[in-house]
């Protein structure tokens, strides 16, 4: 048997840790466990409908961790690090959705200060509730829907939860038991799961 | 005021973030296992994206597996759809 030099395979596993992803490297370092790693890539998942298509939900959870492991979050005293996590990736996600909204006001301010639109006021308006977010926010729940078409209780869950009502308001809406939405909540958490975790780069 | 709908949609997202956060390892193995794959073996399909960089030429949406690069070749590790 060849024995590599202690050298030699120092400098490989170092090598081979920099090319480990950052949520490789918070799992070598046991900040986290394989089943949190599943958890967040369905988060990431979910936080990604709706993003632009040049970030997908891998960019998401990676940013994530790199924030984490660069020190430039620090997950508070008695927060669980996966949620934690889930919070850093929607303040991601919230970053990119202004940087395309901004990017998409000031190609309209350069329109109308080249006087290609033909606004006689000259001027933009703020919108007040943007309709683009808004539209592709539809689509999305539609999509959503699309998933749990055939379980008429979880679309009843969905859209009292797209309504901001408590568990307890959906379960009067509906004439839901507790038993009954518990067991709809675990149907949903199972379909959310294997979405989350099939194959496929960018979330559609 | 009424939230608009970014912001309901938002909203919903957030609320089965919690169900995901307390989805239970066993759960999390049922759901891996509806999909063939076995988070348990080393270079499983479940951390592509996350421990495994995705390798060049990702698709952008395959919906699931029947679609990803090489799919017609098992992955070492998972056990066979």
């Amino acid at each position: 048997m060849i024995s590599i030099p202690w050298n030699l395979r120092r400098i490989t596993l170092a090598a081979q840790d920099m090319h480990k992803t950052p949520a490789a490297q918070a799992l070598a370092l046991k900040l986290v466990s394989e089943m949190d790693l599943l958890r967040l890539k369905a988060i990431a998942r979910l936080h990604a409908r709706g993003l632009p298509p040049t970030v997908d939900w891998s960019d998401l959870l990676q940013e994530a961790f790199t924030r984490l492991l660069e020190g430039s979050r620090k997950c508070p005293e008695g927060v669980p690090l996966v949620a934690f996590l889930a919070g850093v990736m929607r303040s991601i996600k919230a970053d990119h959705c202004r940087r395309a909204r901004g990017g998409a006001s000031r190609l309209l301010r350069m329109r109308t200060e080249l006087d290609l639109d033909d606004d006689p006021a000259g001027e933009v308006s703020d919108p007040g509730p943007d309709p683009e977010r808004s539209l592709i926010a539809m689509q999305e729940l539609a999509e959503m829907d699309r998933l749990f078409a055939d379980d008429l209780r979880v679309l009843q869950v969905i859209e009292g939860l797209f309504e901001g009502w408590a568990p307890e308001q959906i379960r009067a809406k509906y004439d839901m038991s507790k038993t009954e939405y518990d067991s709809t909540r675990k149907r949903m958490r199972r379909a959310l799961l294997r979405e989350g975790l099939r194959w496929g780069g960018h979330e559609s | 005021m009424k939230a608009d709908n970014a912001e309901r949609f938002e909203r919903l997202l957030i609320a089965l973030e919690l169900e995901l956060i307390e989805a239970t390892d066993d759960e999390l193995l049922e759901a891996a296992r509806d999909l063939g794959m076995n988070p348990a073996m080393k270079g499983s399909a479940a951390f592509f994206g996350v421990t495994i960089a995705r390798p060049h030429g990702w698709p952008d949406d395959c919906g699931d597996s029947s679609g990803a690069p090489g799919a017609s070749r098992r992955l070492k590790g998972d056990p066979p759809t």
